[in-house]
């Protein structure tokens, strides 16, 4: 706490609030991660041990739950869900950039008949929550037969209106000339965009991937309704269910958590390696002010 | 944080980058080109129609029908609405969800600005650190997120055996909707104070310099000075909010309900998502398409109220 540019008198009548805001700070941080710690903790404890100590570290770790779920019948229907949710995720993700890129471009680049119009619409639609649609699109994929498959699960939600804002906003920053120049040496529209506005569009383009990635993996509704046959059920919506599993009423939260760590590594792991990305896109709306 | 474009990058009227089409001379009337700009947007546009605008139309005149999802539609006028209007259910549902709304509100936007305020004050000591820690509950699943919390919150859970307590968190109809508060505070916050912190960001330094050359404390600076410029920020999270809590869905279900069905919770705690769910699990479309309107409804209209409000004060 000691600040060495600070002359002796003057550290003294400031360490009252600096101690107070930074117990504070420290306070909301331990509340933030001890959630984490819990799920982390309790997937190595065996049930016994979670009643007796449900929050603290675990006095003789032990494996069987992943070990359960890992392996035997659920073991199998584990594996599968993954897979589900990797093969879902991973396309969505990719086809959603690219289609919020090349729209975010010619808003950005392009003037055409009906563009201020066009983008006025699909800002609009932001006000539309996507949940609305759920009957009607539940009836349509019924009759499509698309209910219970993968692409039920990628296609819908790739025209995302943030994602082709954030990508409109990055590209309006992309100095003319340097596409000009492309042209000039010969580059048709599509190379121009490929090979020059896209490299140059990297960052925005990452945010807008791992925000999806994030959104995707996480989600739960969607998938919960569209998809009832296991065989295309993602990890997200088959964990839950596993509370309900073969004995019945006795809901083996050990599993659940030891799961919940499963599920929420991957998310962690591009967190840490993505976190300002991953901010900066959370919140990309907020920073027009 | 500000990697982003900001407003500089905006085109002002009159100026708009004419973009790769600025030689004109050149390439006037060439018909690939006036073309490209529709063809980069159509893959979106295509997406947008089939999976969006589309469905929303079509919900409009669901909501108007009878539906079984199966047979002939028959129309029946307002009378989904008014068969709505009728159920205790549905104003049950309503009134958890608008809970979920109001009560974690307050000290969701205003301890996220809060805590901003502190890290951004020279008293915090790792102002960098904070930041991704106390953003990362948003990064947990609410998959996960709702499992963790049964277990926090459970009989034998770590919140009862911290504070010495029976209290009956998830199956206590009373207690079942703040245990869900607690989980959406826990998990929202960090969210919140990101946007807060980058809003902080664009408070000139100078100004708060001035302030307090002036002679302001740190309460009248933060009264006069952030929080007028911080006035579109305010507004952004409690849109947004309102948006997200009226599309409660997965929290409450998970937490309070039983996972063999897809809305679980009990109606002493369900949101009005789960009018939506249930009258498509139960094959009444035309019910569940009138509930998301409703919905609708409510968000455009909060939204109007927000925008004029915040507008009104600032002028």
């Amino acid at each position: 706490m000691k600040s060495p540019l600070l002359p002796q008198a003057k550290l003294s009548s400031r360490m009252g609030p600096k101690l107070a805001v930074n117990i504070l700070l420290i306070g909301a941080a331990v509340l933030a991660i001890y959630p984490f710690l819990v799920m982390a903790f309790g997937g190595f404890k065996t049930p016994g041990e979670l009643t007796r100590n449900p929050g603290g570290i675990p006095a003789a770790p032990t494996f069987a739950n992943f070990q359960e779920l890992f392996t035997g019948a659920t073991g199998a229907q584990t594996w599968k869900a993954l897979f589900n949710s990797a093969i879902v995720t991973i396309p969505f993700t990719a086809i959603t950039v690219l289609l919020c890129a090349m729209a975010g471009y010619a808003f950005a680049k392009y003037r055409f008949r009906g563009r201020n119009v066009l983008f006025g619409i699909l800002i609009a639609s932001m006000l539309v929550p996507a949940e609305v649609n759920i009957p009607s699109l539940y009836v349509f994929f019924a009759q499509i037969g698309w209910l219970n498959s993968y692409q039920v699960q990628i296609f819908p939600g790739t025209a995302s209106v943030l994602g082709m804002f954030m990508a409109r906003q990055f590209m309006t920053g992309i100095p003319t000339e340097v596409l000009e120049a492309a042209r000039v040496d010969g580059a048709g529209h599509w190379r121009t965009f490929w090979q020059v506005a896209l490299p140059m569009s990297t960052p925005v383009l990452g945010a807008i991937a791992v925000l999806m990635f994030v959104a995707k993996w996480s989600d739960y509704l969607w998938p919960r309704i569209m998809v009832s046959d296991p065989a295309f059920q993602p990890i997200m919506v088959l964990l839950p269910s596993l509370s309900t599993g073969q004995d019945g009423f006795i809901v083996h939260y050990e599993l659940l958590l030891a799961g919940a760590l499963i599920i929420t590594i991957p998310l962690l792991l591009v967190f840490l390696r993505f976190q300002d990305k991953l901010m900066a896109g959370t919140t990309a709306g907020a920073v027009r002010g | 944080m500000t990697t982003q474009p900001r407003g500089g990058a905006r085109p002002r009227p009159g100026t708009l980058p004419s973009g790769i089409r600025a030689r004109p001379t050149l390439r006037k009337g060439h018909y690939g080109d006036r073309l490209m700009p529709y063809v980069f947007i159509a893959p979106f546009l295509i997406s947008f129609l089939i999976f969006f605008a589309l469905p929303s139309i079509v919900s409009i005149v669901l909501s108007f029908f009878k539906y079984r999802g199966y047979g002939p539609a028959t129309f029946v006028g307002f009378a989904n609405y008014l068969s709505l209007f009728r159920s205790p259910d549905f104003w049950q549902s309503a009134a958890n969800t608008a809970f979920y709304w109001l009560v974690p509100m307050v000290p969701l936007i205003g301890g996220a600005f809060a805590l901003a305020l502190l890290v951004r004050s020279r008293f915090a000591r790792w102002p960098a650190l904070f930041r991704p820690i106390l953003f990362v509950p948003q990064v947990m699943a609410p998959v996960a997120a709702a499992i963790v919390w049964r277990v926090l919150l459970s009989d034998t859970g770590v919140l009862n055996s911290l504070f010495h307590v029976e209290l009956s968190w998830i199956g206590d109809p009373a207690l079942g909707k703040w245990s869900v508060t607690l989980l959406l505070l826990w998990r929202g916050i960090g969210w919140y104070f990101v946007i807060f912190l980058s809003g902080l960001t664009s408070v000139p330094e100078e100004l708060l310099e001035a302030a307090q050359l002036d002679g302001a404390s740190a309460l009248q600076r933060i009264r006069f000075v952030i929080l007028p410029i911080m006035r579109p920020i305010f507004l952004f999270a409690v849109v947004i909010d309102t948006i997200a809590s009226l599309q409660l869905f997965t929290e409450p279900n998970l937490l309070l309900g039983n996972a063999s069905a897809p809305a679980g919770a009990p109606p002493s705690a369900a949101p009005i998502m789960n009018q939506v769910i249930n009258n498509i699990v139960g094959g009444q479309f035309g019910l569940a398409a009138a509930v998301g309107w409703l919905i609708f409804i409510v968000i455009g209209i909060f939204s109007a109220i927000q925008f004029r409000l915040f507008r009104e004060e600032t002028s």
